[in-house]
């Protein structure tokens, strides 16, 4: 028999209590075109307004029965703030099936990095949609239901402000400046998260596609990425769920160690994951 | 200094991606009077060979590898002007690139270097590529081979679009096609009437050699 709430369930599971059932909340963007169609909110549209990625975050509460919403729907709010031109209209269907990317990288050095100015969220870029909508989430759904908010960890927005295949090679050969960069990104996501948390987000969902180990290896992880998204996660009042994509495998053990819980794709046997995280185990989606 | 230890020196600068030292290396073992075909033969090949192996094995990631491709592309600019017209045409031709819709090309990247390393030209499309693009480029540079690549699944129906466009432009029987990345798989391939679907930069090379020498005999 069911006793718990969903946000009950979800933060158990994430703090390792016990649970009446598995939770079925959904941690990764929800943007299919079905549910596009069925609440009149399309990409890309939705991307800059806050009401209409309220209309399709609910969506996939009211119509596939998450017991979960969850914004943004795509993984370059962070960069755009950073100074990150992105195209809006990739593809034949001009953005409503691809998500915005990175058109141009705005840091090439030292100097243009420390021009950056640090974002602020309630004003710089996308982020106040993001603030917005998750607002009138909050409004609209029973408090029952949690809402999950996106943050991209600091070395995918290092990646992306710098370019990455710069980014990589500077990796081996100017890790002081990878450094640096990785430090600006972090600032901006900290900033962005607590914000998320203010507005009334329940769980932060830390997505860093670029620290996978399908790119690099587990010694540059811990080096460039593990600190900032562990810090990150510390930074925020609520759980959080750190995903990475591709064949994570030989980083879970690390992942755990970054946040409450730890999100993998279909990559990954589930079995096998459970087995390396063990005691540390805490929740997995995929 | 003998050209051969200048050789064995420049094995070592690729593998560890210093692009300066590969730079001048080539250059040492042209002055030494080593021909642009043994330097490749015996030098760049031989390296790019060790670093795709190291890849394999999860000793080098993409940063390391792609300092490594930047170290061959250094030392085989320096002596690729050397090589004889017949030398130049390499083993084949091949176009490759990321399909339209998607930009993540570090996969096929990988398939090129290796490829260009052991002896075939390569025509670069990119990432994101037109369909259109394709075509004409199949149709205007004859190449032996297409190979497509796409790391997400939303952009496999590009790379499907591109094979309905080779088959109604009557371009399908003059190219060998593959296609590789993440969501791709041998029924894929099947579905879409692929040659060949390959999982990494090996595959791609063991079935180009195969298809090129299949070709000659």
């Amino acid at each position: 028999m069911e006793q718990m709430s969903p946000k009950e369930r979800l933060y158990a599971t994430l703090y390792r209590q016990e649970v009446d059932r598995i939770p079925v909340a959904q941690p990764l963007q929800t943007g299919t075109v079905e549910l596009m169609e069925s609440c009149g909110a399309f990409w890309p549209a939705v991307h800059s307004d806050p009401e209409l990625m309220a209309t399709l975050a609910y969506e996939a509460h009211a119509k596939i029965g998450f017991e979960s919403v969850r914004v943004p729907f795509d993984v370059n709010v962070e960069s755009e703030a950073l100074g990150c031109i992105l195209d809006y209209e990739k593809g034949s269907r001009k953005g409503l099936d691809i998500q915005p990317s990175v058109k141009t990288a705005p840091i090439s050095n030292l100097e243009g990095l420390e021009a950056t100015p640090d974002p602020d969220p309630h004003t710089t870029g996308r982020m106040p949609v993001v603030l917005e909508a998750i607002r009138l989430l909050r409004k609209r759904l029973p408090a029952e239901i949690p809402i999950l908010s996106a943050v991209v960890g600091p070395f995918m927005v290092a990646g992306q402000i710098r370019g990455v295949d710069p980014f990589m090679r500077e990796l081996m050969r100017e890790p002081d400046f990878v450094t640096k960069v990785v430090e600006k990104a972090f600032r901006a996501c900290l900033a962005y998260a607590q914000a998320q948390v203010e507005a009334g987000s329940d769980v932060v969902v830390i997505v860093d596609a670029s620290a996978s180990p399908d790119l690099i290896s587990p010694a540059q992880f811990d080096a460039f990425a593990k600190p900032y998204t562990k810090d990150l996660s510390a930074g925020v009042s609520v759980p959080t769920i750190l995903h990475i994509c591709g064949r994570t495998k030989p980083s879970l053990a690390h992942m755990a160690e970054c946040a409450n819980g730890v999100s993998i794709d279909s990559l990954v046997p589930m079995r096998e994951a459970r087995e390396i995280v063990g005691e540390r185990w805490r929740f997995v989606a995929t | 200094m003998g050209s051969g230890g200048l050789l064995q020196q420049l094995v070592e600068a690729v593998v560890v991606g210093n692009g300066a030292a590969a730079e001048s290396l080539a250059a040492g073992a042209l002055a030494e009077g080593a021909g642009a075909y043994q330097i490749i033969e015996e030098a760049l090949i031989p390296a790019m060979n060790i670093v795709s192996g190291k890849y394999d094995r999860k000793e080098y990631y993409l940063p390391q590898m792609l300092i490594s491709s930047d170290a061959f592309y250094a030392a085989f600019n320096k002596v690729k002007g050397g090589l004889s017209s017949e030398q130049a045409k390499g083993k084949g031709k091949v176009v490759i690139g990321v399909v339209e819709g998607d930009i993540h090309d570090i996969g096929k990247n990988l398939v090129k270097t290796v490829l260009e390393a052991n002896g075939f030209i390569c025509v670069d499309m990119g990432r994101d590529v037109p369909i259109e693009d394709y075509l004409d480029a199949v149709a205007e540079q004859t190449p032996d081979l297409l190979m497509l690549s796409t790391l997400m699944t939303p952009t496999m129906l590009s790379m499907k679009r591109t094979l309905d466009g080779l088959v109604e432009d009557g371009l399908r029987d003059s190219v060998m096609v593959a296609v590789g990345g993440g969501p791709i798989s041998e029924e894929f391939r099947k579905k879409i009437g692929a040659d060949f679907y390959g999982d990494n930069e090996k595959m791609a090379l063991a079935w180009a050699n195969e298809t090129v020498n299949g070709k000659v005999a």
